[in-house]
């Protein structure tokens, strides 16, 4: 076991078979431009008729990528979307963010994009279910809410102009984040899909945020006790759960369950009380499996995450995954075994 | 770096128990990758540059002038100069990393390696430039270690000309003369010597644990700090506490600072292993 590795510069990628990037490249061929990656100040085009997108500037009837990336070209629009860079939110992304101020009637979040984002106090859930009105004491206890530092995951409900993100946690899904550590990678290696939220095995869950903040958790306890419990906070409820007798709303989940957790544990700092070690050592797998994911620049998605987890057994302590070379073995592993399903 | 309430339990419960959990999987005793050059800069005698996975870089470098010398003190030999990428020259920092870089030089560099003739001798100018650290850090002595591992690799690879002239110039009036020829060049610090330079190591200390090489999260929960020098194979002086963030301080016991001097002790001879491979491994393109 070593205690430190020191190694020379620059490390080599896993090499990734690039047969998907030689189809892309013969559609771009057909089109008429040299190659599908550009750099800053190449020229990508003369030809005045495409309709330049993001990346791109135009100078005297030529265009020019201001990035580097790859072309994309969706019927006459023309852009670059670039390797690296900040995030740049869309609507209906689902990101992890960082409270970073709180001001008037609103919050400022940290989502790694170029402007902090805005969740605004109406565009949360407040304790107190649905059917509550925002009043002006929830103004003044902001804090008691959501403070400096605090996580949370949300959705980007609108982009506005100059590109700074709304967001909001109007769902049971989002909100504030507990019992779990948080990594960071770049966001173009999340790979958008409908669901970013994966339960995987060994009672981890996880949250790919789109903008690459990502929030590794333990799996909440399934969800039957859980109402049980948040039910007996409530008071009455619990009264009325303890009579046999029918009670309105009794079975049925939606709006219901959004009251009753709707409370203020929604807002809580606390984590579980008991938090096994061998799921914290879980939690620690995983991050590491992350980041290899991350140093050999592979797409991060759930099912992924749950492959490199696997290729991380052969490691019996979790120590071994700080070095470089037991990444790239793990990248290597991955690819490999996408390759024989034919993926 | 602010953590969320949540956050800073969990990490203050995985590092604090009797099985430490470090967030990036490293056990207590082991240190991130480091990635590391040497001799790059071509008008210094020695050089290097060494870069951590959380962005911090350092670049060091030494040079050395033949000056004529009155009084005998290794220290008038030295000047070391640290500088940290943003923050004021008089910057606390700034201004103790240099003595501190200063004093532990000076207890490990017999006057007699810089000796030149009775009159002349080398003077040597390292300085050390922090050329980024993460955003969010909470205290400059996390970084402690990145400087001292690169002024380490920058003496080590550090090779002067070869004097050509006379060693007893008491009576000749002489100026010393070199050979230009830098394959003749004799290190500063000879392979088969066991003379080096020193290290500093800086370790947080969270409940009864002690982390080497913390991380910007570990230094956020940190209790309290702690670095020890290793020079001559074995752990030692300057032995030190430090605070690593402004929130949450607690005292040291004696443990802690035995367990810290233990601690380095065992690992700090293949820390110089691993530097020293990495001088062995470079070549001077110029």
């Amino acid at each position: 076991m070593s205690v430190i590795s020191v190694t020379g510069f620059g490390h080599q990628n896993v090499s990734v078979d690039s047969d998907s990037e030689d189809d892309a490249m013969g559609d771009i061929e057909a089109t008429g431009f040299k190659s599908s990656i550009v750099t800053p100040g190449e020229r990508i085009t003369d030809d005045p008729t495409w309709m330049r997108g993001h990346g791109t500037f135009y100078l005297s009837n030529q265009t020019y990528s201001s990035v580097a990336g790859s072309i994309s070209r969706v019927s006459k629009l023309l852009s670059v979307i670039p390797f690296h860079g900040r995030y740049s939110p869309e609507t209906g992304d689902h990101v992890v963010g960082r409270i970073v101020e709180v001001s008037q009637k609103r919050w400022k979040v940290d989502i790694g994009a170029q402007h902090d984002a805005i969740l605004m106090l109406g565009s949360v859930n407040l304790p107190g279910g649905v059917l509550r009105r925002k009043s002006e004491s929830d103004e003044l206890q902001m804090r008691s809410f959501l403070k400096e530092g605090d996580l949370l995951n949300a959705e980007v409900q609108t982009v506005s102009q100059d590109g700074a993100a709304f967001l909001h946690t109007r769902s049971l899904k989002y909100g504030k984040l507990r019992n779990g550590v948080f990594v960071r990678v770049p966001s173009s290696l999340i790979v958008r899909a409908k669901n970013h939220s994966h339960d995987l095995p060994g009672s981890v869950s996880v949250i790919l945020g789109v903008n690459g903040f990502v929030w590794i958790y333990r799996t909440k306890v399934n969800a039957n006790t859980k109402t049980e419990n948040s039910a007996s906070i409530n008071r009455v409820s619990a009264q009325l759960s303890s009579s046999r007798d029918y009670t309105p709303g009794q079975g049925s989940e939606s709006i219901t369950r959004l009251e009753e957790e709707s409370s203020w544990s929604i807002y809580s700092d606390q984590n579980d009380e008991d938090f096994p070690e061998t799921i914290k050592l879980n939690i620690t797998r995983y991050r590491g499996c992350i980041l290899a994911l991350a140093h050999c620049e592979i797409g991060i998605t759930g099912s992924r995450l749950v492959n490199a987890y696997h290729a991380s057994m052969v490691y019996d302590n979790i120590d071994a995954l700080v070095s470089n070379q037991v990444k790239e073995a793990i990248g290597r592993d991955i690819i490999e075994a996408e390759k024989m399903r034919g993926k | 770096m602010v953590l969320s309430t949540t956050e800073r339990y969990y990490l203050l419960e995985c590092l604090s128990g009797s099985k430490v959990i470090r967030a990036d999987a490293r056990r207590v005793d082991q240190f991130r990758p480091v990635e590391a050059t040497c001799s790059f800069l071509p008008n210094s005698n020695g050089s290097s540059r060494v870069r951590l996975p959380d962005g911090s870089e350092c670049i060091a470098s030494v040079k050395a002038k033949v000056v004529k010398v009155e009084s005998s003190e290794v220290t008038d030999l030295l000047n070391v100069e640290v500088d940290i990428n943003g923050q004021r020259d008089d910057a606390e920092a700034v201004v103790s990393f240099s003595s501190i870089l200063k004093e532990s030089l000076a207890q490990c560099i017999p006057e007699s390696l810089l000796k030149l003739t009775e009159k002349y001798a080398f003077e040597l100018s390292i300085d050390a430039i922090v050329i980024s650290y993460p955003s969010g850090i909470s205290s400059f002595y996390s970084i402690l270690t990145l400087v001292s591992m690169a002024v380490y690799l920058a003496l080590k690879s550090t090779s002067l000309p070869l004097l050509t002239s006379t060693t007893e110039d008491a009576e000749v009036e002489e100026e010393p003369t070199f050979s230009d020829d830098w394959d003749l060049a004799k290190l500063l610090f000879p392979k088969d010597r066991l003379l080096a330079p020193p290290l500093l190591f800086v370790l947080a200390m969270v409940g009864p644990n002690l982390l080497l090489d913390p991380s910007v999260e570990e230094l956020e929960v940190a209790e309290n700090g702690l670095f020890v020098g290793f020079a001559s194979n074995k752990a030692g002086a300057p032995i030190r506490s430090i605070s690593l963030n402004s929130t949450n301080n607690k005292g040291l016991s004696t443990n802690h600072i035995l367990d810290a001097v233990s601690t380095v002790d065992s690992v700090g001879g293949s820390v110089l292993k691993a530097l020293n491979s990495i001088v062995e491994n470079s070549t001077s393109e110029f």
